[in-house]
């Protein structure tokens, strides 16, 4: 075999690699293998053609190049008997390359050499969304949109707010990164969705298991990092613009971005407008669930001397109007809202939001610089502001007045948020990759209407450092971290019957991890990591009734801060034919937060209400989630992927409450088809299936049992069309092809009405 | 000649930092102004059975003190004017709503449940589009009896449904001991 694949191979290859001259400490670790078999092709010639450096792949295919710049390199490969071929691919910092010879059978001599960018792996599970899979999800909120990775669910109120679960966790137990600063908004309430324009991102990405030495408190469950697409590199204008419509909702989207580049720098401009009206089951329409959003951003690149300058803006604004069959007075009202089945309100279509609504703005202002530090590392600072408004407008108050407009929210908090960050990674010394930093943040609450939680004001300081050791191609690769953080918390609590608290959290976090190459196809990741984060000023000092959940919520000012130990272990099988990823974990969280139920209920002038105090157990989840892609035949691809959940409240012995049911889906996809007008085109059709969920606890009683599990079925067809001189992607997809009538446990409108009916959505994408 | 480079690179870099924390402090204090919201607050609901008057107050709002609940008496085979007032008791003097809900009469209802005690409530008080509205009725008591009086105040009632006091949202439920000798 190899003898006669010999003569058809051929190299020639450019690496690209991303503009800064100024560290040049970079090394390219490759491999070159055969694409059919997978073996490693020996005595392959790599030269750098501007540096006239180079060298020979050895008997495992494997080479390096050392002390390589953020700059356009050519590679060229060479073998004996080999005709050249251009290929290019983009690599930035330390970059493992497999580089696949391709035998063409039309072209004989041919052999395309096909490269891809590795960077160093996380040795904790991670799934990440983009490029045509993120196209297909574009329109639905960021929580819905990350429902498509194994292991992330979501947490709703309704179809239109939606908050991502990971590994069971939510909230205040999730992180949001966006664009490399923490996302400062109103995360605690369960309909606080993240105030973040899901067409900003170029990729999310979802980090498994606590996290807290890379990101600090409150990655207990996980960490969400949304990456907007990199400055545009190369000398121009150019832009997209994405329009979609829904056929539920009639919702329509448009959104825009140009960007380009000069001699002095880059900049970018994008802008997203999103109107929706009224949704529709599939037996009736739910009144007043319109939403609008209007978001912008702006970025700015440039460099001074040898700095590098960043500068993002962006302003998210929201108004979403809240189910009316939802707004309820007392437990009275939820009983009869749920034995009623049949939502009262029953209405016309209309974009119209009136109240109960929510209103939010957030604002982030963020400058990254980054420079080297002589010819040691580099440092990048990061310095952001971010202000975030929430209002909440109820359809009545107790007494006569029926309040109306939107000037006067009954609650409404400001947020503003202020930090630093700084890290420093150090050039790699010996096989030791790393760095370290520290991060200061500011926060300060205010709650000008309505007194859900009381004024606060925060600040967080934060160190740490990591190590990475990897020798290539030594299977074995590890990696290890320690954070120490501190939090202190002022709270004006006066308008809660107490006197003016102060608190201060200490918590130090570590984390190891490691990773196991088995041959070049299969890899074993192991982690354990630890998180924490402190309770939350709504926890300890709640004081009245929870309107949308009918119950009265007490706080606790002595709650301690959470803390957990998460271990994750993922195996990964990269075969021509299938692909496996698979990861379990268990989390196991001490001073776990949670709503007691007490043996009384609070007696108020609107009635008796079930009463919960927050209170600590110790909390243990464990479970894993699976994803198999197989290639069934040419083109034919069926992708699979189920979950499973197992969360336990171990000192009550019993399960945890809302915790996300099992899970499987299925996606058949025919890729790759061309027709006249129509390339790279798609069909694909998938089925999930929710069971019911049955691991709830015995002694807090639900007002209405967990609903059945359910099945549905979606479809979606895309491809790039061309039209004369006319080039644009389209995707048509349809959710709920079937018009299944549903509910799901993690939706809180389940008590009140049906989860959406069908939804046909048509999305185009034109880059210029 | 470098070490000058690292100065001037430093100084922009601390000058914008300097700016966007800048910015975010006077944001920060700017934000301390705003005034707190008076809430809304209702707490106390007075019945007026013929002369005598029954409270059922709450003055702390939810939650904290118990809520103080008088016991109404009435006497077996009366008929009763009644007219229902309702209060935030946690200002001095208490502030009445009453007005304001004479004033939304459309969009609310009072419900009035008799259990055990023989007492029932007839001449219900109507709104502009004669529906029942309820703030002032007639009570009738019978035999000598014993039980509970349960009095809803409803909010975008559905008033031309079976039970009316299955819709809507509601503003008050409260419940008097109520004792006929």
């Amino acid at each position: 075999m190899s003898k006669h694949a010999m003569p058809f191979i051929c190299f020639c290859l450019s690496v690209v690699a991303a503009s800064a001259q100024s560290d040049c400490h970079y090394t390219l670790h490759g491999k070159v293998v055969e694409a059919k078999t997978n073996t490693p092709v020996p005595y392959v010639g790599v030269l750098v053609r501007d540096l006239a450096i180079g060298t020979t792949t050895d008997e495992n295919g494997n080479f390096s190049i050392k002390k390589l710049c953020r700059q356009s390199y050519i590679l060229d490969f060479s073998h004996v008997e080999c005709q050249k071929h251009t290929e290019s691919v983009i690599i930035d910092g330390n970059t493992e390359g497999v580089f696949q010879l391709q035998h063409d059978n039309k072209l004989l001599q041919n052999v395309v050499i096909k490269a891809k960018k590795v960077d160093l792996a996380s040795t904790q599970a991670q799934a990440t969304l983009a490029g045509s899979d993120l196209d297909k999800t574009k329109g639905a909120a960021l929580g819905e949109i990350l429902k498509s990775l194994s292991g992330v669910m979501s947490l709703n109120t309704g179809a239109t707010i939606s908050k991502p679960v990971i590994q069971g966790l939510h909230s205040d137990r999730v992180l949001i990164v966006n664009n490399g600063v923490r996302h400062e908004g109103q995360g605690w309430g369960l309909d606080h969705a993240p105030e973040i324009d899901p067409f900003i991102a170029h990729s999310i990405a979802v980090v498994k298991g606590a996290a807290g030495v890379k990101y600090g408190v409150g990655a207990i469950g996980g960490v969400i990092l949304v990456e907007p697409r990199p400055l545009r590199d190369t000398l121009g204008v150019g832009g997209e613009v994405n329009m979609l419509a829904n056929s539920n909702g009639r919702l329509g989207i448009l959104s825009t971005m140009i960007d380009g580049k000069n001699n002095l720098f880059s900049w970018r401009l994008q802008g997203t407008a999103k109107k929706s009206g009224t949704l529709k089951t599939p037996q009736y329409i739910l009144d007043n669930t319109g939403l609008e959003e209007f978001n912008g951003s702006t970025m700015l690149g440039f460099r001074l001397k040898k700095a590098k300058f960043d500068v993002f803006y962006s302003h998210f604004y929201s108004k979403i109007g809240i189910f009316k069959g939802s707004h309820i007075g007392n437990l009275t009202d939820l009983k009869n809202a749920i034995e009623g089945r049949q939502p009262a309100t029953d209405a016309p279509f209309t974009y119209t939001i009136n109240r109960p609504a929510q209103r939010v703005n957030h604002d982030i202002l963020k400058v990254k610089t980054t420079l080297p530090t002589g010819e040691y590392g580099e440092l990048s600072l990061n310095s952001f502001f971010q202000y975030d408004l929430r209002e909440e407008f109820d359809a009545h108050l107790p007494g006569g007045k029926i309040p109306t407009g939107f000037s006067k929210p009954e609650v409404a908090f400001q947020l503003p948020s202020a930090g630093l960050r700084a890290d420093w990674t150090h050039r790699p010394f010996k096989n030791w990759q790393g760095g370290g930093g520290f991060e200061v943040n500011f926060q300060s609450n205010n709650t000008y209407a309505g007194a859900l939680i009381p004024d606060y004001q925060q600040h967080t300081e934060g160190v740490y450092w990591t190590e990475r050791w990897r020798k290539y191609p030594k299977p074995l690769e590890f990696e290890a971290g320690i954070r120490y953080d501190e939090r202190h918390l002022s709270v004006d609590s006066t308008r809660f019957g107490e006197s003016n608290r102060r608190f201060a959290f200490k918590n130090t976090s570590a984390n190891i991890g490691a990773i196991y190459h088995i041959g070049t196809k299969g890899k074993v990741s192991f982690n354990v990591g630890t998180a924490w984060r402190n309770p939350n000023v709504n926890e300890l000092f709640s004081n009245g009734v929870h309107h949308g959940t009918a119950s009265f919520e007490r706080g606790n000012p002595d709650l301690m801060p959470e803390k957990a130990l998460s271990t994750n272990l993922s195996w990964h099988y990269d075969h021509a034919f299938f692909e496996v990823e698979a990861t379990i974990f268990q989390n196991n969280i001490s001073n776990f937060i949670f709503q007691k139920p007490d043996s009384t209920p609070v007696l108020t002038i609107r009635g008796a209400f079930p009463s919960f105090s927050y209170a600590q157990t110790d909390a243990l989840l464990r479970g894993g989630d699976v994803t198999i892609q197989a290639h069934l035949c040419k083109n034919l691809v069926l992708k699979t992927k189920g979950s499973l959940l197992f969360a336990r409240n171990k000192t009550r012995d019993e399960w945890l409450p809302l915790m996300p049911a099992d899970r499987l889906s299925a996606e058949l996809t025919i890729d790759y088809q061309s027709f006249k007008y129509l390339k790279n085109a798609y069909a694909s059709i998938g089925f999930s299936a929710v069971r019911q969920q049955t691991r709830t606890p015995l002694s807090i009683s639900d007002y209405q049992a967990p609903p059945k599990g359910y099945g549905l079925v979606g479809l979606s067809f895309g491809g790039d069309v061309l039209l004369k001189k006319h080039h644009f992607q389209a995707i048509l997809t349809v959710d709920n092809l079937l018009n299944q009538v549903y509910r799901d446990y993690l939706d809180r409108m389940r008590y009140f009405s049906d989860a959406v009916g069908r939804n046909i959505s048509l999305k185009l994408k034109s880059n210029f | 000649m470098f070490q000058k480079f690292k100065i001037i690179q430093k100084n922009i870099f601390f000058k914008i930092t300097l700016a966007v924390l800048t910015v975010g402090f006077i944001t920060f204090s700017s934000c301390k102004k705003t005034d707190q919201e008076p809430q809304e607050n209702l707490n106390v609901l007075k019945i007026k059975i013929g002369t005598n008057t029954y409270t059922w107050s709450d003055i702390d709002g939810t939650g904290g003190v118990l809520p103080k609940i008088d016991t109404i008496k009435l006497t077996p085979n009366g008929t009763f004017a009644t007219e229902i007032t309702i209060q935030d008791g946690s200002v001095s003097p208490a502030k009445d709503y009453t007005a304001e809900i004479i004033a939304e009469k459309d969009a609310h209802l009072f419900v009035y449940r008799a259990i055990s005690a023989n007492l029932t409530f007839t001449d219900l008080a109507k709104d502009s589009k004669n529906k029942n509205f309820g703030q002032t009725a007639t009570a009738k008591t019978t035999t000598a009896s014993s039980g509970t009086l349960q009095i809803l105040l409803k909010h975008d009632a559905d008033k031309s449904a079976i039970d009316p006091s299955k819709t809507g949202e509601t503003d008050i439920e409260v419940v008097f001991p109520v004792v006929i000798k």
